[in-house]
């Protein structure tokens, strides 16, 4: 039985969102129109601040390729993650856990880090990155969650592993990175 | 053969139930048999208790699994009861395909028993009611499954619960895969870009 995160926010709209998102993955009776899905999806970025990051995306795309465009977003994410430092962790849950509570905090969804033969997963629900700049935008905008893992990692001592994307967002703002060699 | 009720209305000329009743005059000739030819008791032995559900479509699958194995035309031509001696084998294939086999899938009678002749028995290393579950998936509908299936070890759960779990030792384990001399690749670091400030 998976965990349910979590939340806590001062926004009570958010958390029902998060906590909705979190039991739409595994109940079947909750609605699953396109229209709720699609309003659920825009929700996951305030509408003040909507329209803002999807001019910036644009400019932004105009004038750089998406390759600099995301070493861009990665220098973001680190310069994020530095400023949101992780205490001491001795194992990799204590490490998921204190990673979540900076995303619940700010109601950035939550991660899971699961460790595999070659690698580490990390699954990061439903980040609103997607939702901010764009779904035209995921090929550039997911390295911000890439900055900010290779920080987080690297504090905790995995400075000779790199984190790169394994997918780009979905429509929910979920992403899979990897931990690797 | 014409089928004969004089058993039944003899019981019911006295008031008693027909349903007890068993005919042994096949049994009997079934042991007869036994002793005439040694052969069939052979083969009787060799199936023993096991009267396996036919499955139609283990065939295909095993050919899907081992494409190698189809055996000579003459083996193929053997009839039905012969083709389960190769049953067997379907406990060879992993227990996802064994369980979930493709509905696409048309019966195959060309599967044949040869492969059996050469594999290993199955039953050395599987327990008979793995194999007997394996074989059948509708042992379930007919009661067979009265006790769960035998686990099969899981090789990636394995795989997991032998990784460490303090964060040094699986930094160390991942970065140790990688060759010692080898350099990881520097960061991508973004830059402006000549007339773009």
């Amino acid at each position: 039985m998976r965990r349910t995160p979590e939340i806590h926010t001062r926004r009570p709209l958010m958390r029902a969102r998060c906590l909705l998102l979190h039991a739409m993955s595994h109940t079947a009776s909750l609605p699953t129109s396109p229209e709720i899905a699609q309003h659920l999806v825009q929700q996951q970025c305030a509408a003040q601040w909507r329209g803002f990051f999807q001019a910036l995306a644009a400019e932004f795309a105009a004038a750089l390729p998406p390759e600099d465009l995301r070493a861009l977003m990665a220098r973001v994410g680190a310069r994020f993650a530095a400023e949101h430092p992780l205490p001491a962790c001795a194992t990799l849950d204590e490490l998921q856990g204190h990673m979540t509570q900076v995303w619940e905090r700010i109601d950035w969804g939550w991660v899971r880090l699961s460790q595999e033969v070659a690698h580490v997963d990390i699954q990061h629900s439903v980040s609103p990155v997607s939702a901010a700049f764009g779904p035209d935008h995921a090929q550039w905008s997911g390295g911000f969650l890439e900055g900010v893992y290779q920080v987080w990692f690297e504090q905790a001592g995995a400075g000779q592993l790199k984190v790169s994307e394994a997918a780009p967002a979905d429509a929910w703002g979920c992403v899979h990175l990897q931990l690797t060699r | 053969m014409k089928h004969s009720d004089d058993i039944v209305n003899l019981f019911q000329q006295f008031g008693g139930k027909a349903g007890p009743y068993q005919e042994l005059a096949r049994q009997q000739e079934h042991k007869l048999s036994g002793e005439r030819w040694p052969l069939v008791s052979a083969v009787r032995g060799a199936v023993g208790d096991d009267v396996p559900a036919v499955d139609r479509r283990a065939g295909p699958t095993l050919a899907a699994v081992n494409p190698h194995s189809q055996g000579p035309a003459a083996v193929r031509a053997e009839p039905a009861s012969w083709a389960q001696r190769s049953a067997p084998l379907a406990a060879e294939i992993p227990a996802a395909v064994v369980a979930a086999p493709s509905p696409a899938l048309a019966p195959a009678p060309a599967m044949a028993a040869a492969p059996a002749l050469t594999a290993t028995p199955v039953t050395d290393r599987l327990p008979l009611s793995a194999a007997l579950f394996a074989r059948s998936p509708l042992a379930g509908l007919a009661g067979l499954r009265t006790t769960a299936a035998p686990a099969l070890p899981d090789p990636t759960a394995m795989q997991q619960a032998a990784l460490p779990m303090d964060l040094p030792s699986v930094f160390a384990r991942l970065g140790g895969a990688a060759a010692p001399a080898e350099t990881a690749p520097p960061p991508a670091t973004w830059q402006p870009r000549k007339g773009h400030p």
